[in-house]
């Protein structure tokens, strides 16, 4: 949400351009899309702020109680798209309670009583209820597009709400939820008219779909574009559904794993041969290898392959792979390793991101050759590679300084090795060069995860020269206070902090405390802070929300504790709506 | 293969916790944690109650289901449920496979090492993998029984390690000396023997 505060401008002689009609300028600004830029011309003078504000028709919310949903409607009438984000990042990994917050109600509500015209709404870490749904479903007459990013609280029921009532709807984009299935056959309450669908993602609901209804559904919509099929659809129905759909850009299978008949087989090579625009590619679940060289036909056309959830193996995970020679984004896991990743290297050269996820994160064994020769050898041959999440289990200084001086481009580095503190596994030294290298190298890097043994001078690193960096995470690294304040002291762009299991503690973040209110949030868990460092921290600076989690058992509430106390969990965001209203027992605002 | 696999499943409880012992740096960890607050180190209990709860009188159908499950857990994994950073939905999805993934652990020994590490045999496609993935395990140059072929491969490099195992009858062999899919039916035990003893 842009920041514009009206300032006032001199009263000198009014230009010309004043007399405009209000009309001409809310059209001249549709051509300003970017909210910064948007922000900062709200800024110029009262009547710029206001015809921004009735102009604007897309609102992105990074932090939904940086702001009242009332307020945002105010502010803004004319909004046919919004975008609201919840719980912090570490929700995704589970350091957030459950309960924590991130209600959707309000915002539905809110958007209902004064957005009539909504067309799109996306929430992400949030809360969205049954409830929710049905009020979207029964409240904008033009919807169109509703996404749902690592949500949770509905069921099918709600979704059943929205096929129902939502008759030009255009995409319901499912990522990552925990959706509650009732058993509702809720795709047959689309409407046999409704036509209108071009994205149908519900790969992660569990449980059956009704396969009948889901094929006259995807016959009927001959726009769809993108379907993405959960892991219960089973790989003998895919070669039907494609034959319906032969326009479709982007595919997520259900289940790849079947007894191998050559009629199906073929039956699928056939389907696939069929679909000309194919560009994006990912599900797999299971996927077995005899059936890969069904998709060979597709390979040359993928731009995209996200085989994270394909357990599967060997030359015949590679071979399909090396097929794939106009990849720009791969996804897979560290079955690939070492060797698989020297074939991606020398045969996917648009390659622009890579991550690799682990296949057995929590065995202490190393299962699979996958180190750091993998990405050294792609960092070497894929000139346009801009952005890698690489899980390993080994790491050298040598490797980073490598990878650094090979790929200057890079504006997303987000390295896990695996077993916290682990050092180069050749100089048992910490990886301080290497992560250095890499901010030193990277000057256009807006997203770091570091990992493995650190000491306080690589963040003197990271501060000095990350100027453009805007996330930073960090678990499990530094040995002193020293660490934090070289962050909060440099890195001049940080948005977004989030710390876990670090000896990091009260001096930088009461020294730094004006920096945090330039900064969207900072979450800190495990870490050294003391109950006196947050409430002064609140007391300095009045415009920030200081959310403090303790575990219930552990003495609540916290007027009874005394300064020295330790936080488990810190949670600093800035807000220009005050303290939340919702917070549950485990969560204390100070 | 089925009686090969009961006879290992049937001693895997024991060995999960003595492997676990190989791994300094989870202990490391673990202790590091001594600063979290209690509700980490209660989520251990359970776990290990698990463990213990089995008894050497369980039915073989039991002690083979229940490891299936406990496998891919360490003593790492338990004292951090948030860690390594990974979604829910790949966490999930990475559990379904493990316990639907057919496994076949044996342990390997190498001489003069007091412990043991453990390998899933059904991971591997073949002899000369088993020799790459322990060569990498044990940072050893490994032969085996096909010892003329490796020799033509590797000409500068000389073994100081050869590769015996334990068939379902007890005995020792070498590997190498069946064909793949037969080996996998009779190995119980592998042991990295020094090649001046053999």
């Amino acid at each position: 949400m842009g920041r514009g505060g009206a300032r006032a401008a001199p009263a000198a002689a009014v230009p010309p351009w004043h007399a405009l009609p209000d009309e001409v300028w809310e059209h001249a600004f549709s051509f300003l899309p970017a909210d910064s830029d948007r922000g900062a011309a709200a800024c110029a003078c009262h009547a710029w702020l206001r015809f921004e504000r009735r102009s604007r028709r897309r609102l992105a919310v990074a932090n939904c109680y940086a702001a009242s949903p009332r307020d945002a409607v105010e502010r803004f009438p004319a909004v046919r798209a919004v975008e609201v984000k919840g719980k912090p990042h570490f929700a995704d990994f589970g350091l957030v309670p459950p309960a924590w917050g991130a209600d959707a109600a309000p915002w539905v509500a809110a958007a209902a009583a004064g957005w009539p015209l909504l067309e799109e709404i996306s929430f992400k870490r949030m809360v969205v209820t049954d409830d929710c749904l049905e009020m979207i479903a029964a409240s904008f007459r033009n919807f169109q597009v509703l996404r749902l990013v690592s949500c949770e609280g509905f069921s099918t029921a709600g979704l059943a709400a929205i096929a129902a009532a939502c008759r030009n709807l255009r995409e319901l984009d499912l990522q990552e939820n925990e959706i509650e299935d009732c058993s509702i056959h809720w795709l047959s309450l689309f409407p046999v008219s409704f036509t209108s669908l071009v994205t149908l993602n519900f790969s992660c609901l569990e449980g059956d779909v009704n396969i009948t209804v889901l094929e006259q559904l995807v016959t009927r919509c001959s726009n769809l574009k993108t379907l993405k099929l959960n892991n219960a659809i089973p790989l003998d129905k895919l070669a039907n559904l494609l034959r319906k759909a032969p326009q479709i850009v982007e595919l997520g299978t259900g289940r790849f794993s079947a007894d191998y008949h050559p009629d199906l087989f073929s039956k699928l090579e056939a389907a696939f041969a069929g679909c000309k625009s194919l560009r994006r590619l990912s599900g797999a679940w299971d996927a077995v290898p005899e059936y890969l060289p069904a998709f060979y036909c597709v390979c040359e056309g993928l731009t995209s392959l996200n085989l994270s959830y394909a357990t599967v193996r060997g030359p015949e995970l590679i071979k399909f792979i090396s097929r794939c020679k106009n990849l720009q984004l791969l996804w897979v896991m560290d079955l690939i390793e070492d060797h698989g990743l020297a074939v991606v290297a020398s045969s996917c050269n648009k390659l622009q991101e890579l991550r690799v996820f682990p296949s057995a994160p929590f065995e202490a064994a190393e299962q699979v050759s996958l180190t750091e020769r993998g990405l050294v050898d792609v960092s070497a041959s894929c000139p346009m590679l801009e952005s890698v999440l690489y899980f390993c289990r080994r790491m050298t200084n040598e490797a980073l300084i490598t990878i650094a001086k090979n790929r200057p481009n890079f504006t997303c580095f987000r390295l896990c090795i695996i077993e916290p503190h682990t050092p180069d596994y050749i100089t048992h030294q910490p990886l301080d060069a290497g992560f250095s290298a890499i901010v030193e190298s990277c000057k256009g890097l807006r997203r770091l995860s570091v990992s493995g043994l650190l000491t306080d001078s690589v963040f003197k690193s990271i501060g000095a020269h990350a100027d453009r960096l805007e996330m930073l995470s960090i678990a499990f690294a530094g040995n002193s206070d020293l660490g934090l304040h070289y962050i909060l002291s440099g890195c001049k762009s940080l948005k977004k902090l989030e710390i876990r299991d670090c000896p990091f503690g009260d001096k930088p973040l009461l020294a730094n405390a004006a920096k945090l209110e330039t900064m969207r949030s900072l979450w800190m868990s495990t870490c050294s802070m003391t109950l006196g460092a947050c409430r002064q921290l609140a007391r300095k600076m009045p415009r920030l929300s200081v959310e403090v989690m303790n575990d219930p058992r552990r003495g609540f509430p916290l007027d009874s504790l005394t300064d020295e106390s330790p936080v488990e969990t810190l949670y600093v965001y800035r807000t220009i709506s005050g303290p939340r209203s919702d917070t549950p027992a485990c969560v204390q605002i100070l | 293969m089925a009686e090969c696999k009961d006879d290992d499943s049937g001693r895997r409880s024991p060995s999960s916790s003595m492997d676990s012992s190989t791994h300094p740096p989870a202990l490391s960890t673990a202790s590091s944690a001594s600063r979290r607050p209690p509700e980490r180190r209660d989520q251990l209990s359970p776990d290990l109650q698990l463990g213990l709860s089995l008894s050497p009188a369980s039915s073989a159908l039991l002690v083979a289901e229940t490891n299936n499950s406990i496998v891919p857990s360490t003593p790492r994994n338990q004292a951090l449920p948030d860690w390594p950073p990974i979604k829910p939905f790949l966490r999930s999805a990475l559990t379904a496979s493990a316990r639907r993934r057919r496994t076949l652990f044996v342990k390997v020994y190498m001489e003069g090492v007091p412990i043991g590490r453990k390998l899933d045999m059904l991971l591997l496609d073949g002899y000369s993998s088993l020799l790459a993935k322990l060569c990498h395990m044990f940072k050893a140059s490994i032969t085996y029984a096909d010892a003329v072929e490796y020799h033509q491969r590797v000409p500068h490099e000389k073994a100081a390690h050869v590769l015996t195992y334990e068939d379902h009858d007890g005995d020792w062999m070498m590997v190498g000396d069946v064909p793949w899919e037969l080996f996998l039916g009779s190995v119980k035990k592998l042991r990295i023997a020094r090649t001046d003893r053999c």
